[in-house]
């Protein structure tokens, strides 16, 4: 685990000097556009979706003659025009800024692997939850976020990613009655 | 029944045993939540919802009311000491009262936020008691048309007004707006936007979206952008509570951030960032000399003003979430939806239906706010505690647990790849500056708005201009236009003036504040706000609306 970022010593030296935020360096505005365009380029193919959505429905035959396809056409073509206009707004430079409501964050670096090992982790609970059961793949789960976010200590992580997610198990099952799968566990819990 | 004798009333039907203890727990879990970093009173509800199903819906809505409350006491607590607001509501607070913990003075930060509350959250819950009677005396009489025209301006407001740059926050907007018409038309059976899928034809359950959009989202961004894995938690052992001098510079401030934020509440303006900006602002410009100067560096009104103003303006978007079904902030959207999952519409009829219910609520509303400060006072030792939960297994800890409950809304795991698919964009918008709540209150409230649109037009066989036709929806839209460009118009003032004037003085950036202080002032705070291109070094930041 190279958790290089992630553990850096006391938040304070280690962050952005001055002008190493990513909207701050005038050179590498050009580039840092990208993920933004392909933002805004998402925002017009999800209007258009829409709008073709909401022209391939029927006729109404509603005294107004607003059916299901009039409202979405409208939506649509709010999100395509606004798509746009961020799409030239980008272009001219005008970055966002990111969400102010978090502490110990830096936006202008992106600890890929870290995302990708926690994304991972979340879509490999929802594939295998029906099969090795809620406990085991909560846990692993568990295990994997808590890695990604910067946890160090294996085995207490594990120890508190088992208790956790049987607790969680026995207190839904038993106590609200809400069922979970045991999965390859059942018959054992 | 008038607002006096139904808060009376109110009282005879939380004064039971078992829904004063409903309003305790719902406080007590409420504040347990809500000290946890990043969990505002829009998630904690979310994460909480699960735990009232097959509850009595009176006992429901007093654990909701408790709940609601609770995250927001809970949310100034991570503001104070760990100047991780949450929600934006508490980013103005969290300047001076993180400074105020670093200065050794976190515990009459925190006493004054939380008596702040306590007295902006009381006077603010009379009031909408005092006006929803009158209010619901007129939307009975409004009719479809009105009611969209209401919703626009809900739209409108919540999308423009909140966050830094209103085409940000319009297409947030928007993309609520078409997740709201995924799923079966109401009136003709048909299909929108499922692309076959039959899970998709319920539409996409809004507690998913929620979740996904606040915890997934908050969990995603931290993991791909923190800077260290460890809390930098100020203590608060062994502090005195507000001092004789911090009670005489807190109460006026208390008070005017009430009076602030309450009406910026009902009339939907747009979320609480912009009351809570505009009481900081005000007591800064009240402030006498040395005492202005130590705004952004610990002043106690700094706190005082904002708290208060933020705790009134939850309050007052209680006034349109029950008198007109209208939710304005992503915290009233999501009580939309739990009455919804109870079968009821909040609306003119829903007080004359179940008076029991309203009133209930709006009493236990004062009755949790009470407990509040009766636990947080003394507590507040226990509650720092929880911010000890080392990083990494409190994200791990929120992931699993939005998981869980996406998994449990229906049992599949549609709902949590769902869950995970949104959670992606919701960190993505985080990212790139695109609020949250609008895409919450589009998605709730599109479906309603399209409603009435059609009934509008069905009863006008199709004549789009019986949208204007009525006297109320023409002074509505009128009122919308001036409400519309006055907050603007106050904003671009208020930020050329701080940003450019006083702020560049006196506030430190919000996110790099542990460097010295003369590097801080390189950079001004940040807010929500983007800053004018004059008071940063570089083009790419002059994002202004």
């Amino acid at each position: 685990m190279t958790n290089r970022p992630t553990v850096a010593p006391e938040s304070g030296a280690a962050i952005a000097a001055p002008g190493a935020g990513a909207t701050r360096v005038p050179e590498a505005g050009a580039k840092r556009r990208w993920p933004e365009l392909l933002l805004g380029i998402a925002v017009v193919a999800i209007g258009i979706v829409t709008i073709l959505d909401g022209l391939s429905q029927p006729a109404s035959t509603s005294a107004s003659g607003l059916g299901a396809g009039q409202f979405p056409m409208i939506v649509g073509g709010l999100t395509t025009g606004l798509g746009i206009l961020l799409i030239v707004q980008i272009l001219r430079g005008r970055l966002g800024h990111p969400d102010a409501a978090e502490g110990d964050v830096d936006a202008s670096r992106l600890h890929w692997w870290q995302l990708l090992l926690a994304t991972a982790a979340l879509v490999l609970f929802a594939l295998t939850v029906d099969v090795l059961g809620y406990p085991i793949a909560a846990a692993i789960t568990f295990v994997a976020v808590a890695f990604a976010t910067g946890a160090k200590r294996w085995l207490l992580t594990i120890g508190i990613a088992v208790v956790l997610s049987l607790g969680v198990f026995y207190l839904f099952t038993l106590l609200l009655r809400i069922q979970l799968p045991a999965g390859i566990l059942t018959g054992i819990l | 029944m008038d607002g006096i004798e139904g808060l009376v009333h109110g009282f005879t039907v939380a004064f039971t045993l078992q829904n004063l203890l409903f309003a305790l727990l719902g406080a007590f879990v409420g504040t347990m939540i809500g000290v946890l970093p990043g969990i505002g009173p829009a998630l904690t509800i979310a994460l909480l919802l699960p735990m009232t199903y097959g509850m009595e819906v009176a006992s429901a809505f007093i654990l909701f009311a408790g709940i609601y409350y609770g995250a927001m006491y809970g949310g100034s607590t991570t503001s104070i000491l760990l100047k991780t607001p949450g929600e934006s509501g508490s980013i103005v607070a969290a300047i001076d009262g993180n400074k105020m913990a670093r200065a050794g003075r976190g515990a009459a930060a925190l006493a004054t936020a939380a008596i702040g509350s306590f007295i902006a959250g009381t006077i603010a819950t009379v009031l909408v008691a005092l006006f929803a009677p009158g209010i619901v005396d007129i939307a009975v009489q409004l009719g479809a048309r009105d009611f969209f025209a209401l919703m626009v301006v809900a739209f409108l407001t919540v999308g423009a007004l909140v966050g830094g740059s209103p085409l940000r926050g319009l297409t947030s907007l928007a993309l609520g707006l078409t997740l709201g018409l995924v799923g079966i038309d109401f009136q003709s059976g048909q299909d929108r936007l499922t692309f076959g899928m039959p899970r998709l034809l319920d539409g996409i359950d809004t507690v998913v979206l929620i979740v996904a959009l606040f915890a997934i989202g908050e969990v995603l961004y931290v993991v791909a952008h923190q800077t260290t894995s460890k809390y930098a938690v100020e203590s608060i052992k062994g502090q005195r509570w507000m001092t004789r001098t911090d009670l005489r510079r807190s109460w006026k401030p208390w008070l005017r951030g009430t009076a602030i934020g309450f009406p910026l509440g009902v009339i939907p303006a747009g979320g609480s960032e912009i009351p809570t900006f505009l009481s900081y602002s005000l007591e800064k410009r009240l402030a006498k000399g040395a005492r202005r100067k130590e705004f952004g560096n610990g002043a106690i009104e700094g706190v005082a003003g904002p708290e208060a103003a933020n705790n009134a303006n939850a309050a007052g978007t209680m006034v349109p979430l029950l008198t007109l079904g209208i939710p304005t902030s992503a915290t009233a959207a999501i009580i939309l939806v739990a009455f919804q999952q109870y079968g009821l519409q909040p609306g003119p009829a829903l007080l004359r239906n179940e008076p029991d219910l309203v009133w209930g609520l709006i009493a236990s509303l004062l009755i949790g706010n009470l407990m509040l400060l009766v636990l947080n006072l003394p507590l507040v030792g226990v509650w720092v505690k929880l911010l000890k939960i080392p990083k990494p297994y409190l994200f791990a800890g929120i992931a699993t647990f939005a998981l869980l409950g996406a998994y449990a809304v229906n049992g599949a795991s549609f709902d949590v790849l769902l869950l995970i698919v949104f959670g992606v964009v919701g960190y993505l918008l985080r990212r790139f500056g695109f609020p949250i709540a609008p895409v919450v209150v589009g998605a709730i409230l599109g479906p309603l708005a399209e409603l009435q649109l059609r009934r509008a037009l069905d009863i006008s066989a199709g004549d789009p201009l019986t949208l204007l036709a009525s006297p109320f929806s023409v002074v509505v839209y009128v009122t919308l236009a001036v409400v519309l460009t006055l907050p603007l118009l106050i904003r671009t003032l208020n930020r050329r003036r701080l940003t450019r004037t006083t702020m560049l003085e006196t506030v430190p950036d919000d996110h790099r504040d542990q460097r010295d202080e003369r590097d801080d002032r390189e950079h001004p705070i940040q807010l929500t706000e983007p800053q004018p291109a004059s008071a940063q070094q570089t083009p790419a930041t002059k994002e202004k609306p």
